[in-house]
């Protein structure tokens, strides 16, 4: 049962098959994590983020269209739990936003600590909207299309915002690599 | 193909999502443009980066919060007929003088109902003939009687 089809084992839970819903939490848990605490940044709220979208799948698992992706709904509600819980704590950065960094710029942050720990801060400082595209598309190897379904967006749109933050933190990235190369 | 639409077509290159036919234009533009193969080595670079992070360690209290959300979503229901087993089983909690107070209630007025039914008088057969008599006349046709003129009243 272990490698049954997502659309599968919905289907065993949808019919009462508790199992299904253990081995789908399984498999989806640490995406669902590693991408609620990336964009929350704080353990607690990802922890309530990930619970309500597990509590979404017990109770919203018939209302799933057959044929579609598992996979993409889950992080969909994900993100939408994700979107409330920073709506609560800061409203203004849900706000739309011209610039790529949400903030200070991370130029101070390049010049202490290891590339590896930079490049994750750098990537929390990302706008939501650009940090969602880049984790979805990095971590969790969702589609073009997959990423579209679950912003809500276009597959043109998250094709320009991947390029966009990826060239945004390939640029601060690249004095990091001449400070290595000259050392 | 001039740079800016060659660095957007690497972004989509290496997440495998460039058509076919896009991607010896951006060879071709790749061979001759230092500053794109930079980009390209930076972009690669970038993507080492992100996936050496550690992943996450997960909250032990998330298992169990699921855990709990999952056995009260998959408890067994109950049927209707142990719906009504559970409802005769369980106990009441009345206090005395209410439950005192609802049987004096009940008692005086299962004592006056049988009061009332003792003082009726029970239907005689002679009663019953009566009824009976009465019952099978023919009914009285009732004719119009001319009024007497007021002066012979008088």
């Amino acid at each position: 049962m272990e490698t049954h089809s997502d659309i599968d084992l919905l289907g065993c839970m949808r019919n009462g098959e508790s199992r299904a819903f253990g081995l789908l939490y399984q498999r989806y848990r640490l995406p669902l994590y590693r991408f609620c605490l990336h964009m929350i940044r704080d353990t607690a709220r990802a922890e309530d983020a990930v619970h309500d979208t597990f509590v979404a799948l017990l109770h919203r698992a018939w209302s799933i269209r057959d044929g579609s992706s598992l996979k993409a709904w889950l992080f969909q509600v994900a993100r939408n739990n994700v979107l409330m819980s920073l709506r609560r704590a800061s409203p203004e950065l849900l706000e739309a936003q011209q610039d790529v960094w949400d903030g200070e710029s991370p130029q101070t942050l390049l010049e202490r600590g290891e590339r590896i720990e930079q490049v994750q801060r750098m990537l929390a400082r990302l706008s939501v909207e650009y940090r969602e595209v880049l984790i979805l598309r990095e971590y969790e190897d969702l589609s073009y299309a997959e990423i579209a379904a679950v912003t809500g967006s276009t597959e043109h749109a998250v094709k320009s915002r991947l390029f966009k933050a990826r060239r945004a933190l390939a640029r601060k990235l690249a004095p990091m690599v001449l400070e290595e190369e000259s050392s | 193909m001039n740079c800016h639409s060659c660095t957007e077509a690497l972004s989509a290159l290496i997440d495998r999502e460039l058509p076919e036919e896009r991607q010896t234009d951006v060879f071709v533009h790749l061979a001759d443009c230092p500053s794109c193969r930079h980009f390209f080595t930076s972009l690669m670079e970038l993507r080492a980066d992100l996936s050496a992070a550690p992943p996450p360690r997960i909250p032990r209290t998330l298992d169990a919060r699921v855990e709990r959300a999952a056995a009260a979503r998959f408890a067994p229901r109950t049927s209707m007929w142990e719906h009504l087993r559970s409802f005769w089983m369980q106990r009441l909690v009345v206090p005395a003088p209410a439950f005192a107070a609802a049987l004096a209630v009940v008692l005086l007025s299962l004592i006056l109902t049988y009061a009332t039914l003792r003082q009726t008088p029970p239907a005689t057969p002679a009663h019953q003939a009566q009824v009976t008599y009465i019952m099978s006349l023919p009914p009285v046709e009732v004719q119009s009687v001319p009024l007497p003129s007021p002066d012979r009243i008088q």
